[in-house]
């Protein structure tokens, strides 16, 4: 059997070697490739100043996972226009994170403080956002999630800690709930007294915003929104108390008498609490002089602050509480009450005025109209036409202001994204990694594939040294055996061959004779003489040497010349005359060779057929014989 | 005309060479069963499988090849540099927070659709063709690589609805669109400053001081509009000479002279009315509500000085404290107790009761001057005044508009710009003289190929059938 050299395994399949290689890792590259995902982040800073103390601008706990929230989620999903069939909310919140980023500094600061004993109370206001994008989602997806997500974030939290929306309902409801004309006004007028309060203290607080979807300011809005009121509201009104304007006179006297009801038992509440507020201020001041607590000098102020905050677990101020002292608490609850009495007399009193102007007579005396009917409408033929042209300028008045706060709305929205920039600062836009490296991971699948086929390559190798050596190979001359030559022969079998291509047969005549006479050891030993000599001579030669059974032994050489093989005819005669072994007696063999060149044989069956023709007898003498 | 995108023109090309050797290979592997590979190996190294006929079809190949990858659309691409000041801080022009996936948004897409009248596509089968991604991308994870992107590259690969748009004249229309979208949706409004007013046209529904009312407000949100931008840029200086603070002037100067002073007045002491009765009739109502309001003020005044009166001395304990005054004087300032914010507080009412006082004089006055002017509907010299305002107003509005376009024109011209990355055909050559080499040696190995005798034509096989027979016999003895 032949040597164990790795070298020569790995020789003869390293063709098949590299092409697997090559194939296995592009396979890899392509699938790694196929399943990339895609990190996309970014960095967020909140700028406000309570923001290192872990809150929001107004004052509530700084949560950085609401930008996963659900609420964020649906607006991404609606804004930009995302299957809901394939992506859920829960799908994208399970893949967005955020998390702090500590700055080295202030790491290491918070560890000294730590060690000193002393307390770090700053709180992270730098957060990376992340988002990961599956396999075949790509990275721009990633990254315009991302972007969507810090979107609708900054705008969400701009609305909900720092600006809040402008209510704007209501208006085109007060044509469905069927209110009376007088109570129309009352709510449209209501709602743009509050509108118009906000907007001024917008206005004045943020000079430099304007809106570019609308163009206006906060200001400018307050300004048109107060032109449209000071148009409508008053004619309005005075048009509906002067031709006393109703659906239902019956209806509207009722409700502003409830309303005098209300404010009357108000009135009779607050008369019962400010005397016993009297009472008790009268009382809290005596006791107080009396025990001589107020008999305070300089000596009894204490040196800091009094600021017993109600604290967390950790120490985080959680409650700033209401230090105002008794004294003023009393004082403050019977300003209030007087407040409120006298509030409640006043809107009796408008309550009254509305109440007669519907009431009275304008004909002088007893009024025809009934429970229902106003005079007016009872005696002016142009009633009617007024009430009609009075509900289509309530209807022109809705519609203005109803456009107006569509622009409020629109404005408010930028703000809140305006805001929303203003308080969170980007530090670096989102930027997209890849999940998988893919060109270290194909390195090490080739780097593998390499080992593998390497150890496969040497493992087949020996084993087919091992099948060859057991199927194959005569284990007396070592040579290839019949099976093996016929094999060869059957593969090679229609090939044209190459000049220079010889055949030799060699035919041991007398080997039964030598193995009767002389024993099979030495018929053995004669074989394996011929076999060594067919080996040596033909050397590093490119050749096949066979044993062809009962004593023939064949050899195909390929890319030589006449001349070599003659002389290696002719040395392999002397070196069998020269032999050592079985020198009693004689060796006859045949010899023929035939070459493809010399006789235009191509075929290799021909060849062989050709040297089995040419075969001549040799007798190669024993030398004890002669002696 | 339907054009082949690059890609498939070069794997079309490629395909033919393919297809040479693969008639190559298959003739080589019948022929292999006969001939040893020297022998076939000699076929090819023979000087006659070099023919002028390969040299000509290779020719022609090149020329083909090189012609359909100059003529088709192919890759491009194009850097958009945001270059206005926001930029930087990851903002838009109006301060929300930038966004680069709006570059390729539906707006953008249709917008270039329509501008470059590309037919038979859609927005959807364009944004399959479009990448874009950031020239310079930081890193999250390193403080020191953090990096706000103001560049941007947009990739164009045709597909197949998209091969007739060729990618350098789509690019720089994405941008330029792109660039209007931007200023159309982070920019400042133009509009809210053009003012147009037409007095017989827009005034003949309205009464005077609704007219007054008008004017006034159309006046101050153009002065509003010059004095946030002089906040932004109060050097800027227009081509006309007008700075943001001249225009602001005028209008300042027009809204308290003109209008305040001058058709207000006259408005207030002719007692002119359109419809005396509606306005007397409102103003009466406005008065009631005022006089609500005072009464209102008045009980908190009074109920806040009651509890001053009534706010015990021996209660009033405060604490002298060191601090500044607003002048940044050294004053001796005091903790505040109850007392304070009640005296500030009735001290509040009383202002505002006497505002309310005020108007309610005020609308009294105005009521008497209406009754007062027997019932005038109509005053000439103040229709006269309001169509000078109106003018004025018009007139400022344009000047207004002038500066803020010209300003606007500087800083949003080149918010934007994009540049095309030059298309090299360089690849394209090198990849032409490949394939090109590819080529030849296919033609010269069918060549070779065919050169290489069949077997049935090997004259060493020729044999007659008795040959045959005893060739087969003498292989039998062996």
């Amino acid at each position: 059997m032949k040597n164990f050299e790795i070298t020569r395994y790995i020789k003869k399949f390293l063709p098949f070697i590299i092409i697997f290689c090559i194939l296995a890792t592009l396979f890899v590259n392509v699938f790694f490739q196929n399943r990339q995902t895609y990190y996309a982040e970014a960095v967020i800073r909140f700028e406000d100043p309570l923001a290192v103390e872990g809150k929001t601008p107004s004052g509530e706990k700084l949560d950085i996972s609401e930008v996963k929230s659900s609420a964020v989620m649906t607006k991404v999903i609606e804004n930009l226009k995302l299957d809901v069939n394939e992506y859920s909310i829960d799908d994208l919140i399970s893949r967005t994170n955020a998390y702090e980023v500590l700055d080295p500094d202030e790491a290491a600061l918070k560890e000294s403080m730590i060690d000193e004993a002393m307390e770090y109370k700053k709180e992270p206001n730098v957060f990376i956002i992340s988002f990961s994008a599956r396999a075949g989602e790509g990275q721009g997806f990633a990254r315009s999630i991302l972007d969507e997500i810090l979107d609708v974030y900054f705008a969400e939290y701009s609305e909900k800690y720092i600006n809040s929306e402008i209510t704007t309902t209501s208006l085109a409801e007060i044509y469905n709930a069927d209110y009376d004309y007088i109570e129309m006004m009352e709510i449209a007028s209501s709602q743009v007294l509050d509108t118009l309060q906000i907007l001024q203290d917008r206005g004045a607080n943020n000079k430099d915003f304007r809106a570019a979807s609308t163009g206006k300011s906060f200001m400018d809005l307050y300004t048109e929104l107060h032109y449209i009121d000071s148009v409508y509201t008053s004619r309005l009104n005075a048009t509906i108390l002067e031709y006393q304007i109703t659906k239902n006179k019956e209806v509207l006297i009722s409700s502003f008498e409830e309303r005098i009801r209300q404010n009357t038992l108000n009135i009779g509440m607050s008369e019962a609490s400010l005397g016993d507020y009297l009472k008790l201020i009268d009382q809290y001041v005596r006791k107080m002089t009396a025990s001589g607590n107020t008999d305070i000098t300089y000596e009894y102020i204490l040196d800091e602050l009094y600021d017993d905050y109600r604290t967390d677990e950790s120490g985080n101020v959680i409650e700033r509480p209401d230090q105002t002292v008794t004294y003023d608490e009393l004082i403050y609850g019977w300003r209030n009450f007087s407040l409120d009495k006298q509030k409640a007399i006043i809107d009796i009193a408008y309550a009254n005025y509305i109440i007669d102007t519907f009431s009275k007579c304008y004909e002088g005396g007893s009024c025809s109209a009934g429970k229902i009917q106003s005079c007016v409408m009872v005696s002016n033929a142009d009633y009617e036409a007024i009430k009609t042209k009075l509900e289509g300028e309530i209807k022109t008045m809705v519609d203005s202001l109803v456009k107006i706060y569509d622009e409020i709305e629109k404005t408010n929205i930028e703000y809140n994204e305006y805001i929303g920039a203003e308080n969170i600062s980007t530090l670096s836009s989102s930027t997209v990694k890849q999940g998988l490296n893919v060109t270290l991971y194909t390195l090490i699948a080739a780097l593998f594939f390499l080992v593998i086929c390497c150890g496969g390559a040497i493992l087949l190798g020996r084993f087919e040294d091992i099948m060859r050596y057991a199927l194959y190979t005569d284990h007396m001359t070592g040579f290839d055996n019949r099976t093996s030559f016929d094999n060869y022969m059957k593969k090679n079998n229609g090939k044209m061959l190459e000049d220079g291509t010889f055949c030799m047969i060699l035919n041991l005549k007398n080997h039964i004779s030598i193995n009767k006479e002389f024993g099979r050891d030495m018929g053995d030993n004669v074989m394996k003489l011929v076999a060594n000599v067919i080996r040596n001579v033909f050397g590093k030669m490119k050749f096949k040497p066979v044993y062809n059974g009962n004593g023939q032994f064949i050899v195909i050489v390929e890319k030589s010349d006449l001349v070599s093989v003659e002389y290696i005819m002719s040395r392999l005669s002397t070196l069998i005359d020269e032999r050592e072994v079985f020198t009693e007696g004689d060796i006859i063999y045949d010899v023929g060779l035939s070459e493809s060149g010399k006789e235009k044989v191509r075929p290799i069956r021909t060849l062989l057929t050709m040297a089995n023709k040419n075969k001549i007898e040799v007798v190669s003498k024993g030398r004890n014989i002669e002696e | 005309m339907y054009k082949l995108s690059p890609t498939l023109i070069k794997l079309l090309f490629a395909f033919i060479v393919c297809v040479i050797f693969a008639i190559v290979i298959v003739k080589l592997f019948g022929r292999s069963k006969y001939y040893s590979f020297e022998t076939l190996k000699s076929y090819f190294f023979k000087k006659s499988i070099i023919r002028p006929m390969s040299f000509l079809i290779c020719f022609i190949y090149f020329l083909l090849l090189m012609t359909s990858l100059i003529l088709a659309p192919s890759f491009a691409s194009i850097k958009v540099s945001l270059n206005y000041a926001e930029a930087s801080k990851g903002q838009n022009m109006n301060g929300t927070r930038y966004n680069m996936s709006e570059i390729l948004c539906d707006d953008v897409l249709e917008r270039t659709i329509k501008k470059g009248a590309f037919k038979d596509i859609t927005v959807d089968q364009l944004k399959e063709t479009l990448v874009v991604y950031p020239t310079v991308s930081g890193s999250a994870s390193d403080k020191t690589m953090y990096h706000v992107s103001t560049e941007f590259q947009i990739d164009y690969i045709p597909s197949k609805d998209t091969y007739h748009i060729d990618g350098e004249k789509f690019l720089p229309l994405l941008s330029d669109c792109y660039r209007e979208f931007l200023i159309d949706n982070y920019a400042d409004d133009l509009d809210t400053i053009s003012a147009n007013i037409k007095p017989e046209e827009d005034f003949k529904d309205l009464g005077y001081f609704d007219i007054c009312n008008y004017l006034s407000m159309k006046a101050e949100i153009l002065e509003n509009y010059m004095l946030k931008l002089e906040r932004e840029n109060g050097s800027f200086i227009a081509s006309n000479g007008q700075t943001f603070n001249s225009v602001a002037s005028k209008l300042y100067k027009l809204r308290s002279t003109r209008i305040t002073d001058d058709l207000y007045a006259m408005i207030v002491n002719t007692g002119v009315s359109k419809s005396n009765i509606t306005d007397i009739k409102s103003l009466q109502y406005e008065v009631k509500l005022l006089e609500f309001e005072k009464q209102k003020t008045e009980a908190g005044r009074d109920i806040s000085a009651k509890a001053v009166e009534m706010y015990k001395e021996a209660m009033a304990r405060i604490v002298l404290v060191p601090t500044v005054n607003d002048k940044g004087e050294f004053y001796m300032g005091q903790t505040k107790i109850g007392l304070d914010e009640l005296a500030e507080e009735s001290a509040d009412y009383s202002t505002d009761t006497a505002s309310l006082g005020r108007q309610i004089e005020d609308k009294n006055n105005i009521i008497a001057s209406i009754m007062a002017g027997n019932g005038a509907k109509t005053n000439e010299s103040i229709d006269t005044l309001i169509v000078q305002i109106s003018n004025a107003i018009n007139e400022y509005s344009q000047e207004a508009s002038q500066v803020a376009l010209e300003y606007s024109n500087k800083k949003m011209n080149q918010c934007v710009t994009g540049v095309m990355y030059s298309k090299s055909h360089k690849k394209d050559l090198a990849i032409s003289l490949i394939l090109t080499i590819g080529m030849f040696i296919a033609l010269s190995s069918l060549i070779a190929t065919n050169q290489i005798p069949k077997r049935e034509t090997e004259k060493y096989f020729v044999k007659t059938d008795e040959e045959d027979d005893k060739t087969s016999g003498e292989e039998a003895n062996i």
